[in-house]
């Protein structure tokens, strides 16, 4: 069967050629094909031209400038994850764990303002009280503190704290409004609770020793001073009026060497671990650990544990003598 | 009337030969070891290699020269980012026409390209000389004055290439244009020789047809 126009169309387009004898005395015969077949070889001449033209100027000069820039940038930006890394990984790792423990501080200082139950209206009178009339430590007392060589300056005193704040009871002195110098003078005492902020409304929490006997069960291991302790002056300000009536459950004393220079250190009390009203106890601790309380008179007081439970334990008293007077 | 006969009667005898052929997969493969062993001048004598068919790969498809411009750079960066995988089992000419194959695919399918291509498309329809082959149809081929064999058929070949669809275009361009073999078109297109040989076929066909309006 003789091939058609058709067919040697289609062996064109599908082989690329006259592939066959057959295919080509068609095409010899065939005016029409012959046609085809010479505009199918200028296409196919033509198209191969295309895949040798000319390439713009300079095509390597921009492939190369493009490719390298690409590859800088990639660079780049790897050098400086990579130097972010190297440099910055010790630097963040310390911020990090900066934040993480500056956070379970910050969960230490709030977990017990808000697990901590509001001061009687008892504690607030007997801060009132130390408000309404403060009481300067006698120039005798003073003197004596100043004497007394009971505290080993390093323990109950910080080296940046000023001489001011070895002489005179921080927060005794305090006028109502607490300037911002007596607070910073507050914080450094090792025994004085540091100042917090407190907001309106906002129940100050108070270490073991000034709350209520009944808050405090386990004794002097719980005891410790709370460094976000609000200043007694502070509290004094949030102190509601007292009624004459209501004895007070805490009153302030002052804790100081019986002999040498010390600091005064002043501390809220219960009223049954501190002396009555006006009065001094004398506390002598031995490097054993005996205690002994007693009075002016020399009579030994009747309950020397609230002491260890309310002052030494909590405070770390070194062993030595000391005057625990009662101001408010 | 004589008739005109061209021989050779095939076109098979066309491209290059073992020879070279070899000799460029030599030279290539050498190419990629040094880079792959750390040398990144090694890169420059494969863009050195391979820049004109990539660059005239991506024209006859793209039908513009900055987007073929845009598409060899691409494809360079491309190279140059994955060259430290590619394995020398396979021949990097047709690795690197398959990675500038699929940026132009990328390039004619991202709606920037189309809305680049219809407006020009536009623009041309509205020339005074009125030729063009179908006003719908976007007009991309290369100014002939800038061909160097600035022919009509060249110029007739380019807006019919256009006309094809890129599937056909892309399998004119790689076997009659780049001139490589059936299993080279099929791995680049990733499919077999047989399918690329129907595809040509159709191709071609359609190419035809789109001539015949154009170059009588």
């Amino acid at each position: 069967m003789a091939m058609t126009c058709d067919d040697i169309q289609a062996m064109l387009d599908r082989e690329g050629g006259l592939t066959t004898g057959e295919a080509r005395d068609h095409v010899h015969e065939c005016p029409a094909c012959q046609d085809a077949w010479a505009r199918w070889q200028a296409v196919q001449r033509e198209l191969r031209a295309m895949g040798e033209e000319e390439t713009p100027p300079f095509l390597h000069t921009r492939l190369m400038a493009h490719v390298q820039s690409a590859a800088h940038a990639e660079q780049g930006k790897s050098a400086w994850l990579f130097g972010l890394k190297r440099i910055w990984a010790g630097p963040l790792f310390v911020l990090f764990l900066g934040i993480l423990l500056g956070g379970f501080g910050l969960l230490q200082m709030l977990k017990p303002k808000f697990s901590a139950p509001p001061a009687p209206l008892s504690q607030r009178q007997a801060i009132s009280k130390a408000k309404a009339g403060p009481v300067e430590p006698s120039k005798d007392e003073a003197r004596t503190s100043a004497k007394a060589p009971g505290f080993p300056p390093s323990e109950l005193a910080s080296p940046a704290a000023p001489p001011e704040a070895r002489r005179e009871p921080a927060g005794l002195a305090a006028p109502p409004a607490v300037s911002e110098e007596s607070k910073a003078r507050e914080a450094p005492s090792l025994f004085a609770p540091a100042p917090a902020q407190e907001t309106a409304g906002q129940e100050p929490y108070r270490p073991l020793s000034n709350r209520p006997a009944a808050a405090s069960p386990e004794g002097g291991a719980e005891a410790a001073p709370d460094p976000g302790a609000p200043s007694r002056a502070a509290r004094a300000e949030m102190a509601a009026p007292q009624s004459e009536d209501q004895a007070p459950a805490e009153v302030v004393c002052t804790l100081s060497p019986l002999s040498g220079p010390g600091p005064f250190i002043s501390l809220q009390l219960p009223s049954e671990a501190s002396p009555p009203s006006g009065g001094i106890w004398t506390i002598i601790l031995s490097p054993g650990g005996a205690l002994r309380v007693q009075d002016v008179q020399g009579k030994a007081v009747t309950a020397p544990e609230r002491i260890l439970q309310e002052i030494i334990h909590p405070l770390h008293i070194p062993p030595g003598s000391y005057r625990l007077k009662r101001i408010s | 009337m004589t008739p005109v006969l061209v021989y050779p009667w095939t076109m098979d005898e066309r491209g290059p030969t073992d020879k070279t052929l070899h000799r460029d997969w030599d030279a290539d493969a050498a190419s990629v070891a040094r880079f792959q062993a750390g040398d990144e001048e090694a890169f420059e004598a494969l863009v050195r290699s391979r820049e004109k068919e990539v660059y005239r790969t991506a024209l006859r498809i793209l039908g513009d020269p900055e987007d073929a411009m845009e598409a060899a750079q691409e494809t360079f960066i491309r190279v140059f980012r994955s060259l430290k995988g590619f394995r020398n089992d396979a021949s990097f000419k047709t690795w690197i026409t398959g990675i500038c194959i699929n940026v132009c695919r990328t390039m004619l399918s991202s709606s920037a390209g189309r809305m680049k291509r219809r407006s020009t498309g536009l623009i041309k329809e509205s020339r005074a000389d009125g030729d063009d082959l179908d006003p719908g149809i976007p007009d991309r081929a290369p100014d002939p004055s800038s061909s160097a064999l600035g022919s009509e058929l060249n110029a007739a070949l380019a807006k019919a290439l256009m006309i094809l669809s890129p599937e056909h275009r892309e399998v004119i361009v790689l076997r009659d244009i780049q001139d490589l073999d059936y299993d080279e078109v099929g791995e680049i297109l990733d499919c077999p020789a047989g399918t690329v040989k129907s595809r040509l076929s159709r191709a071609r066909e359609a190419l035809r047809l789109a001539l015949e309006g154009i170059w009588p």
